[in-house]
């Protein structure tokens, strides 16, 4: 569909998370990979991944969103090429695209609350992934080494994201989700040991560990881990209504999470059921407030 | 030369992109006026007062009228052509390619399409409530920009999104930002912790744009409509916009903007809002309140926040505040006269006048704050004025005053001549929606009428409000400087700015007075700590609601929005320009004169599970055909008693084909000898009784005749325990049903009673013993793999029939003579199955008939004369027109002159699902109807935007096995103005003829505006 005299200018919505490098001095950027619908582009360090998506392309954190679908884009590069990132731009050989827009992806808030064994159970079977997360989660609630236990995980399986990372990023995530001191402090201990740990990885992968570790995901991962753990107990008066309401909404998110990637959605659920069972065993933190209660 | 003036139906446009072709047109070369737009009466008016002569035609034609030289004519047709044909490639786009889904025309099929989290709706208000209930419907949230909704609507809609735990922004909501995406009249803020709940649109652009310079971001802007506080409205949005807001986590404060609301609303909201748990702010105008700007600052106070302090000690409550100012060089000459506020923003101009009233007293308005107040026609008037030139009265057949500023700019010329204008104060706002760069154009306005009042030895003092952000496209700093060079002194706070004016007429009121920005609040957090004390509760109070139930607004408020629009063009191009995935409805206004009907049907909260119940109960149907009997014995017929396809009809009106068929069974029956004394006995009538086919639960193709003696196939439901029958068919060519009844014709039939009918009986019955009966409902979904349709198309289906009956009828007990004929009678019959898939289609929608509030369709049948529907929801109520005649390919040296309208029950095949409904499943048919492959394609894919969903045993192959397009909506119809497709045999309009070829053909629209109008009448009962 594009022009074969110059290219076209495509306006795009763009993720905080990769803003700084789109909005910088021009730069010849290396192509990582190139499908259907997305292309990604490294970002000058191993950790750094830009991802440029067609509008029905997986709606990943690091992404420069455009509003058309895959079917009325034709990318022009293959990976391996370079292409020019900055000044508000990305320059392709047929396609110029202009960030038009901050783009607000979405992301895990914590919730006052304690996750209960009877939430985790509500996601699929983990299998060994949801024993190595439940260990790894214990370990660093307890305030023990990581190393080991994370190491494990970063790049270990098959795929673009190896299944360790997809379980790891579930488990930073439902970290994230808890609103309790010892989930705080765990998230931060886990932080410092995956992230110098991302070299072992692909590039994309730590890319999305990265996001993952400030609570950024996708869309349906960020509803899921939300209609997970947040469900009910924090508001009281809450009425059956909603609660049915949720209910009814968890069956297509879980479904469309578990069809991302070829086991990636399924990893990533191991990770957020392994570190639930093991976040369940907190006590109701005495100083964590009603929601709202700081405000008065 | 004579005016050029022509209608074209069919050809909808909205109403913004067709006042930008009129210009475009009126710019041609060689034109002295040209107008393009819907024949509304509205536009009528204006386009005749043009002085063109307007020929009489539907409000939904498009009128086309240029009045200039021959060249100039054509010059401007060709920039309409092109004009239009650009506007229309938007919507078009991709979906040219064979097989592509065709282009979404409602907002459910627009959401379904890309999965859109939010829908923006801005038809004209009378249809607007229809898209907008699309929305609720399908659990999404719907900002309505279209003003004109009745109040009634407006209450109904938001109680159903409440109860759907979604969030109406609107009627006249013109104002929204969701997470950072501008949706209408919207301006470029960072992205921040403040979230607005919006009933007026400048209201919330003003406070965002104040909230911006303090450098404070914005969560979400909602719009909540500007009734929405309202008595009437009862807060019903504002409510669902601040739970909402309280449950998003980016959210910290609230600010809540409206013009004056109802004192009981708000009381009732204050109460409510105590109880979210996040600090919430009232910028409610009214006399005696604060304006929006004394209600940010005191937001700000308690946020802590300063604006543009020097230090942080001084941000306390009642610190003084410094808004951005650009000084021009009327800032110090002192006007002498009244005080003329020209604004495009309603609210703003409500502020000026609340402000202005109580330094300068009394202010003369088009939007009067007391009704002693208002200004007369003109619009004129010495004393002090403001005039809001965004109001409904002045934006009849013009785009608002954002967009088109030209009215404002002529009266900026008038005030300047008027030695009464002491000073001028103007708005201007920018962003998303408005004006791309409108300060250039204002600030000419503006030197000219200093120029003018120089000229005339007077200083003309003008003050502009500037409503914006640095993110706004074209950038606040340069558009105030572009301003302050043309003489103006601009503020951003319209607050401050109507202060400056007043000053600037010699009144003291500069600096700001700090008992003005106190008196309703105290200190900022005073709203939240308001206790539970009861609120009074005269006004109607919505729906008793549980205050986490914003699941479907959460969704929205959560992530990346993808929208639905069905409207005008420019949201969408807004939307796409923001880098928004944006599906678009290719929208046309309904069928005339049935918007309330729409209305009333469409909020029926029987209705979605009403239709539901109806498609599982078609699909859940079977068919099994058990036996084949006479139909004396089968239908209880009596002697003289003859069923016809169609509604009822008497035979004097009857079509040539049924008379024939009619007489052809009578000589059959032996109840005349010839066809003159059958004709003649059935014109009298006595002893011969009439009846539909559906009256007994029973089908016939074409005439549909069947008489005591004809045999029936007889088939069952057992799932819904209904029976169905029909005639055995007698093969191509000079038939009964199709009028013909030669002695051949009777010789026939004769033959069919006295041979095959024992002999199919004996097959079923032996067949049934056997193996049980045959699965016709199985056959049907087969033939539609093998390129059938079911209606002009069996020849799979026969086949199969076939291979099901053959060791039966082989081994009955007759002549091999006898069976040899029977068996090459009908294999050589290609609709051999017509008259089973018939009965199997009316047992299908016999089981989803009489539900109550379902606007299913469960009969279309015609007769030659009428065609007739009936409703699920309405009974065995008949809905008729006139028959239209097929279209299509004819047999021989037979033509259009020769067809009779159409004819037969045989429609049961599309009311079920099938048949013109599945013509993708058998491209070859277009050989026989007419059209072209991609047309087969195309009419399946067109029928999903009419039927309420998809059968699950039919398929079509090449759309991937989906289902075929199940159970026709009446309210779809009469939305998208889609007729059923029908594909048809042809009969000779002569008694006698036969048949004369196969088409295309559709029901007349009446019937669906017909059955609307009983269901809505339902709906009341």
């Amino acid at each position: 569909m594009g022009g074969v005299h110059g290219s076209e200018l495509v306006g795009a919505a763009v993720s905080p998370l990769v803003a700084g490098a789109v909005a910088g001095a021009p730069t010849a950027r290396r192509v990582l990979g190139v499908f259907d619908t997305c292309v990604y582009v490294e970002l000058g360090a191993h950790d750094r991944v830009l991802a440029l998506l067609a509008a029905d392309a997986l709606h990943l954190p690091i992404g420069l969103r455009l509003a058309r679908p895959s079917s009325a884009l034709r990318w022009g590069v293959e990976p391996g090429d370079d292409i020019v990132v900055g000044a508000g731009r990305l320059v392709l050989p047929s396609l110029e695209v202009v960030a038009s827009r901050l783009a607000r992806p979405s992301r895990v808030h914590a919730a006052p609350r304690v996750p209960t064994v009877a939430d985790a159970e509500l996601l699929p079977d983990p299998g060994v992934l949801g024993e190595l997360t439940f260990h790894l989660t214990v370990t660093a609630l307890a305030g023990r080494p990581l190393a080991d236990a994370v190491l494990g995980l970063v790049g270990a399986g098959r795929g673009l994201t190896p299944s360790g990372d997809d379980a790891l990023c579930g488990v930073l995530l439902a970290l994230a989700s808890v609103g309790h001191p010892d989930a705080a402090r765990a998230l931060a201990a886990l932080r410092a040991q995956v992230l110098p740990a991302l070299g072992r990885t692909t590039s994309l992968s730590a890319a999305l560990v990265l996001a993952a570790a400030s609570g950024y995901a996708v869309p349906d991962v960020v509803r899921l881990v939300t209609l997970t753990v947040h469900p009910g107990a924090h508001q009281t008066a809450r009425a059956d209504l909603t609660a049915r309401a949720d209910r009814t909404a968890y069956g297509p998110v879980l479904e469309r999470v578990l069809a991302i990637g070829h086991s990636s959605g399924r990893d990533l659920l191991a990770g957020v059921s392994g570190a639930l069972r093991a976040l369940a065993v907190l006590e109701p933190h005495p100083t964590t407030p009603p929601e709202g209660a700081h405000r008065a | 030369m004579p005016d050029h003036v022509e209608r074209r139906t069919g050809s909808y446009v909205d109403s913004v992109s067709l006042m930008q072709v009129s210009r475009a047109a009126a710019g041609a070369p060689g034109v002295d006026a040209a107008q393009v737009a819907m024949a509304t009466e509205l536009n009528l008016d204006v386009i005749r007062g043009m002085g063109f002569d307007v020929p009489e035609g539907s409000p939904n034609d498009l009128l086309v009228a240029v009045r200039g030289s021959d060249e100039g004519i054509a010059a401007a047709l060709a920039v309409v052509a092109e004009e239009l044909t650009r506007r229309r490639g938007a919507t078009g786009g991709l979906g040219a390619g064979l097989g592509a889904a065709p282009a979404p025309r409602t907002t459910a099929a627009a959401i379904t399409a890309v999965g859109a989290d939010l829908a923006l709706v801005s038809v004209p208000g009378a249809h607007a409530v229809a898209e907008a209930l699309d929305a609720i419907t399908a659990g999404v949230s719907v900002m309505v920009f279209s003003d004109n909704v009745p109040v009634e609507d407006e209450v109904a809609l938001k109680d159903a999104a409440a109860r759907a735990g979604v969030l109406v922004m609107g009627p006249d909501c013109g104002t929204a930002v969701v997470g950072g995406v501008a949706l209408g009249f919207a301006n470029v803020v960072q992205p921040g912790s403040v979230g607005i709940v919006a009933a007026s649109g400048t209201g919330a652009q003003q406070v965002m744009a104040l909230l911006d310079a303090a450098g404070v971001g914005v969560s979400h802007c909602l719009g909540v409509g500007g009734r929405d506080l309202s008595s009437a409205v009862g807060g019903r949005s504002t409510r669902q916009a601040l739970g909402a807001l309280a449950a998003d986590p980016v959210t910290e404060r609230i600010v809540v903007v409206s013009k004056p609301p109802a004192p009981e609303v708000l009381a009732e909201l204050e109460s409510y809002a105590a109880g979210l748990g996040k600090p919430v702010q009232w910028a409610t105008l009214g006399a005696g309140r604060p304006d929006l700007t004394a209600a940010v600052e005191a937001l700000l106070a308690a946020a802590g926040t300063g604006v543009g302090a020097d230090d942080g000690a001084g941000d306390g409550p009642g610190a003084q505040r410094v808004w951005p100012e650009w000084a021009g060089a009327s800032s110090d000459e002192i006007g002498e006269g009244s005080l003329r506020g020209l604004f495009c923003g309603g609210t703003l101009a409500d502020e000026a006048m609340l402000i202005a009233a109580e330094y300068l007293g009394d202010v003369r308005s088009n939007i009067p704050l007391r009704p002693n107040l208002a200004l007369g026609p003109g619009l004129r008037d010495s004393g002090h004025v403001v005039i809001d030139f965004g109001d409904d009265s002045m934006t009849q057949g013009r785009a608002h005053p954002m967009i088109d500023p030209s009215l404002r700019l002529e009266r900026i010329a008038v005030e300047a001549a008027d030695p009464t204008c002491g000073v001028l104060l103007l708005d201007l706002v920018l962003g998303h929606g408005a004006h791309p760069d409108p300060a250039p154009e204002l600030a000419a306005a503006i030197t000219a009428a200093r120029e003018t009042a120089a000229a005339a030895g007077r200083d003309l003092p003008v003050v502009v409000s500037l409503t914006g952000t640095s993110g706004d496209p074209p950038g606040l700093e340069r558009s105030a400087e572009t301003l302050a060079d043309a003489g103006a002194t601009v503020l951003l706070s319209n607050a401050d700015a109507t202060r400056h004016a007043i000053h600037l007429l010699g009144r003291r009121t500069w600096p700001l007075e700090s008992g003005t920005g106190g008196t309703a609040y105290g200190s900022g957090d005073a709203r939240t700590a308001v206790g539970t004390d009861a609120a009074p509760r005269s006004h109607p109070q919505p729906p008793p609601q549980s205050r986490e139930q914003f699941v479907g607004v959460q969704t929205l408020l959560s992530s990346e929005i993808v929208v639905a629009t069905a409207g005008a063009g420019l949201f969408a191009d807004s939307l796409r320009a923001q880098a928004v995935s944006v599906s678009e409805v290719d929208w046309q206004p309904p069928m005339p004169g049935t918007e309330r009907d729409l209305a009333v049907v469409l909020a029926d909260d029987r209705r979605a599970a009403a239709n539901a119940e109806a498609l599982r109960r078609m699909t859940a149907a079977g068919a099994d055909l058990v036996d084949v009997r006479p139909a004396r014995d089968a239908l209880g017929l009596e002697v003289g008693t003859f069923l016809h396809a169609g509604p009822p009809i008497e035979f004097a009106r009857a079509s040539g084909p049924l008379k024939g068929a009619l007489m052809g069974a009578m000589l059959l029956e032996g109840l005349a000898d010839t066809a003159e004394e059958a004709e003649a006995k059935l014109e009298k009538g006595d002893g011969i009784t009439l009846e539909p086919c559906h009256h007994r639960d029973a089908v016939g193709p074409m005439a549909g005749v069947i008489s005591p003696s004809m045999w029936v196939y007889e088939l069952r439901d057992e799932v819904h325990d209904n029976t169905s029958w029909c005639s055995l068919n007698e093969g191509l060519g000079k038939v009964l049903r199709y009028g013909a009844y030669g002695p051949e014709v009777i010789e026939r039939l004769r033959w069919m009673n006295a041979v095959l009918g024992p002999i199919l009986q004996q097959a079923v019955r032996a067949r049934v013993d056997a193996s049980g009966p045959v699965d016709v409902k199985a056959i049907i979904a087969q033939m539609l793999q093998m390129g059938d349709e079911g209606h002009n198309r069996n020849r799979a289906g026969s086949l199969m029939l076939l291979r099901e009956l053959l060791p039966t009828m082989i081994t009955a007990d007759a002549s091999s003579t006898d069976i040899a004929e029977a068996v090459r009678f009908s294999g050589a019959n290609e609709h051999f199955f017509l008259n089973l898939g018939m009965p199997a289609c009316k047992l299908s929608t016999l089981a989803a008939h009489g539900i109550p509030g379902s606007s299913v369709v469960t009969t279309m049948a015609r007769n030659g004369t009428d065609f007739g529907i009936r409703v699920s929801g309405t009974g065995d109520a008949w809905f008729t027109g006139p028959a239209n005649t097929p279209e299509g390919l004819f047999l021989g040296s037979y033509g259009p002159d020769d067809a009779n309208p159409d004819i037969g029950d045989s429609a049961i095949t599309e009311t079920a699902g099938i048949g013109g409904f599945a013509m993708a499943a058998a491209p070859a048919i277009v050989k026989f109807v007419g059209g072209d492959v991609p047309f087969a394609l195309r009419a399946t894919q067109t029928m999903y935007a009419i039927t309420v969903g998809e059968h699950t045993a039919h398929q079509v192959p090449i759309l991937e096995f989906r289902g075929t397009p199940t159970g026709i909506d009446v309210t779809a119809v009469v939305r998208t103005g889609i007729l059923p497709q029908i594909n048809t045999g042809m009969a000779g309009r002569v008694a006698g003829t036969g048949q004369v070829g196969a088409g295309l053909v559709t029901p007349p629209a009446e019937c669906f505006t017909a059955a609307l109008a009983a269901l809505a009448e339902a709906t009341h009962g």
